[in-house]
Order: C-alpha cells, then sequence, then structure tokens
C-alpha cells in the first residue's frame, strides 16, 4: 500500500500512446480501465506531477478522480501542531510504559503485611515503574524469603503491565505448652467462685477467701512414690471487688488536635512523586492516603498523594458543674472498659461528690474473674 | 559457412526458448488473468480488447471488463474475463 495514490481519469486524445510514454517513463500506473470514451488508471501522487506532459503530448485530458492513502487523512493536520505533538507523546509515551510495571498486587498475605512485602521487593527490582524484564526471578525469591522468613513461598507474575506478587505464609505451629513445673497462685485478693484443675493439685476450693500470692493450684503432687512436680494447670474464677475513681475539674488544660490538619499533594506517576506544593519538604512522619485512576477495574499507576499532618494545640476547656459531672461518668466508662471481657461486673455502685474545683467519681464494682497466675517453683538441693 | 542463428543455437543445445533469443513469456490463470513479460507497448486498448506489442508481433485478449491491473517497463497484467488470445 502506498503513502498515497491517485485515481486519474483521461479523457480524448490517444489513451493508448499516453500509457506507453507512461511506460517509457518508469512510471508504475495499475488498475487501468476503459470506459466509453475515458480511461481511469491510478498512479502514485508524486507521479501525478511526471504524467502531465505526457497526457500533454498525447492529447488526452487528465484528471484527478480520487485520493487515497494515509497522506490525505492527515494533511489536513499539518498545520496542527498540538495534535502532532500529542500523537506523538502518545506513542512514545505508550513505547515507554508498555514494558514497565503499573501496579503491583500482592496476594494470599493474612499475617504479613502488603507494605512489609513491598518494601523487601522494591530493591530487588518490583516497584511501580520498574522495567520487569530487569528482574532476576529466582535471585528475587531467595532474597526476599530470606528477609521475610514468614513466607515459604514467594512468586511474581507478569500479566501485562500489572506484576501479581502471590506469596504463601508460614503455617504456625501449635504452641507448645511448657512442662516447667510450676504453681497457680492468686493474682488479687478474691473469694474463689469456682475451680477447674486440669493438671496438679488444688488447694482451695469453692467459697474460700484468698489473698494475694495464695497457692491455688500446686505443682507438687503427692503420689505412693513421693512428691511429683508438675505444671499446675486450671482456671480458677473468684469473686473480686474493683474501684475506679475519676476527678474531672472544672477548667482543664488539654491537648487537641486542630481541626483543620496541614494537607500537601503530590502527583504520583509511576512511582514518581511530583509536589504540589511550593515550599518545604516532604514530611516524614505523616499519614499518607494514595488516590489512583481506575479503568475498567484495573488500578493505574497516576494519582494524587496526600499527605496529612495532624498538629496539636492546647486548649483550656471550661465546663459547668453539668458538663463536669457528664464527663467524669463518661471517663468513668472508658475506664472500665478497658478491663476487657474476662472480667464480668456483677454489682456496681457509682457515687460521685462535687469538690471545689470539680466532680470525683468512684465507680466500686462486684466481678467475677479468672485469678490464677503461674508461679515456678523455686528448687533448692537440701545440702547435707 | 553460414552463421547459426541463436535459435539454432537453443534448439542445438537443447535449451529453453527464450534463453538465447528475445521472446515474451505469457503466463495465463484460467480464463482470468494473464501476465505478460516483455510487453513493448499498448497498441489497442478498450473495454472489450487490449492489444500489446510483443517481441514477436502483437498479441490481442479479447473479453469483456478488461482491466490492466499492473502497467509497467517490463510487465504487464490483464484480467478480467478472456475469451480468447490471439497471435497478429
Amino acid at each position: 500500500m502506498y503513502w498515497a495514490t491517485v485515481q486519474i481519469e483521461c479523457e480524448g486524445g490517444f489513451p493508448e500512446r499516453f500509457l506507453n510514454e507512461a511506460r517509457k517513463r518508469e512510471i508504475a500506473l495499475w488498475d487501468i480501465t476503459r470506459r466509453d470514451i475515458s480511461l481511469f488508471c491510478r498512479c502514485r501522487a508524486d507521479d501525478y506531477r511526471f504524467l502531465r506532459p505526457v497526457a500533454k503530448a498525447a492529447s488526452v485530458r487528465m484528471r484527478v478522480r480520487k485520493r487515497q492513502g494515509m497522506w490525505f487523512h492527515i494533511r489536513p493536520f499539518r498545520y496542527r501542531f498540538g495534535w502532532v505533538c500529542g500523537m506523538v507523546l502518545f506513542a512514545v509515551v505508550l513505547q515507554l510504559l508498555s514494558a514497565r510495571i503499573w501496579t503491583v498486587r500482592v496476594n494470599g498475605n493474612e499475617q504479613v503485611p502488603e507494605s512489609a512485602i513491598r518494601e523487601v521487593l522494591r530493591p530487588l527490582g518490583v516497584y511501580e515503574g520498574a522495567v520487569f524484564d530487569k528482574v532476576d526471578l529466582p535471585q528475587l525469591q531467595l532474597t526476599a524469603l530470606e528477609q521475610l522468613p514468614q513466607l515459604v513461598w514467594l512468586t511474581v507474575n507478569q500479566t501485562g503491565s500489572v506484576a501479581y506478587v502471590e506469596v504463601r505464609e508460614r503455617t504456625p505451629s501449635e504452641p507448645i505448652t511448657s512442662n516447667e513445673p510450676a504453681n497457680i497462685v492468686a493474682s488479687r485478693d478474691g473469694v474463689i467462685v469456682s475451680i477447674d484443675c486440669e493438671n496438679g493439685q488444688a488447694a482451695v476450693k469453692v467459697g474460700d477467701a484468698v489473698t494475694e500470692g495464695s497457692l491455688l493450684i500446686g505443682g507438687v503432687v503427692d503420689s505412693k512414690v513421693g512428691p511429683l512436680l508438675k505444671h499446675a494447670q486450671g482456671t480458677v474464677l473468684a469473686r473480686t471487688e474493683r474501684e475506679l475513681a475519676i476527678s474531672v475539674p472544672f477548667e482543664e488544660t488539654v491537648t487537641a488536635e486542630k481541626p483543620f490538619p496541614k494537607v500537601r499533594p503530590s502527583l504520583y506517576v509511576l512511582g514518581v512523586r511530583f509536589p504540589l506544593y511550593t515550599s518545604g519538604e516532604p514530611w516524614r512522619n505523616a499519614t499518607t492516603t494514595m488516590h489512583l485512576l481506575r479503568a475498567y477495574g484495573k488500578t493505574l499507576p497516576i494519582g494524587i498523594e496526600v499527605q496529612k499532618r495532624e498538629e496539636q494545640e492546647t486548649v483550656t476547656v471550661v465546663r459547668n458543674e453539668q458538663e463536669t459531672y457528664e464527663e467524669a461518668v463518661a471517663r468513668l466508662a472508658l475506664a472500665r472498659s478497658e478491663w476487657g471481657d474476662t472480667i464480668q461486673v456483677q454489682e456496681e455502685r457509682i457515687t460521685a461528690t462535687q469538690t471545689a474545683d470539680g466532680w470525683t467519681v468512684c465507680g466500686q464494682y462486684t466481678c467475677v474473674e479468672p485469678i490464677g497466675l503461674w508461679q515456678s517453683l523455686q528448687m533448692h538441693e537440701k545440702k547435707e | 559457412m553460414k552463421k547459426p542463428t541463436r535459435r539454432q543455437a537453443e534448439v542445438a543445445l537443447s535449451l529453453p526458448t527464450g534463453v538465447l533469443t528475445e521472446a515474451s513469456h505469457m503466463e495465463l490463470c484460467g480464463n482470468r488473468r494473464a501476465m505478460i513479460e516483455g510487453c513493448r507497448g499498448i497498441v489497442k486498448y478498450d473495454e472489450d480488447v487490449i492489444e500489446l506489442r510483443v517481441d514477436n508481433g502483437t498479441v490481442r485478449f479479447t473479453g469483456r471488463e478488461l482491466c490492466m491491473t499492473n502497467l509497467n517497463p517490463t510487465c504487464a497484467v490483464v484480467t478480467g474475463r478472456l475469451l480468447s488470445l490471439e497471435f497478429l
């Protein structure tokens, strides 16, 4: 296919002479047809001007009937430099980006964070913007598994411009129960509610009152052959008393985050960041959020990275009596929630006292909780 | 002694025709296409008749919807529904 061709129509004169003369001048013609008195043929567009003297010699009138070829399509754009530059840029960008990794996706990880895997793979050549052909896969697998001992298998597959990192994590083995001889003692004062002795010898029974450090399940078990040393195991629940006290003043100085955090956006293109702010260096201790473009379900390596730094300020808070009381109750409930689910509160008594500075809220709780605590047996050899 | 002609030499040496003599080479693909190597010019060009000058004279293609799909200094290709081929 030629860059540009024209179909010409020759009328009158001596068409045969026209064809012979063109052949002598080595002007290629094709698709020559005769219709009535007209002769149609095709030639290259740049040969057309050489056909003019030929037509004159053969006394035929020559006209262009049709123009074909890429040149005639792009010719109207010859003065549109922006369009041409865009096309050239598109071709260059396409050529440059097609061989590079646009997105890295990590699959198969549950315990090991994706960021840790990415950090290890980055110096090994797997990151957004890298050329995948330069990746030495066997060396990458050896190095990555050495640096990530939680993984047992890792590989990188390239599909188009996406690098899929497939990993398998090491299955954690069952925790080995220590066989070291140990007692279970009380971690706080209380009254025994239930005792479930799995190993060892129970030293208390339901209803007994114990103090902190009292023996609950002993690791020394009497037998016919003498005392046996065991690792005591079991669950001991006791009714305990707990107390919390929270004081909130009417006027208080607190540190709070500023309502409008500072934000610094950057243009992110294939791992390269172009700052969209004018002054200052990038923050190191800031929350980074990435907003990447998506097309047809694929994440593109182009987007906006936003660094957000929340600054704190000292604020003096002044409350009235009611607000102070409610704040104290709320803080007490918050402190109570930090105990967790293992401690069951059976009864609570809240007392509030107003002082000159503020409110003091006290909570007394009757709880049922496990109080067992392992304590190793201290062995001393008797010297005779 | 009379000098042997090129044609006689071809026959004596059992060479294919056209090796020593100037002879046009024609190739027909059924009645649809004819390729002529050694075309020296066009004598007549019409819808139903195309006459070409070749080394040994003139060849006339008669048919319908005749078209010369290629014409260059050494070769010509005639396509269409060829009905007859005559050497004049």
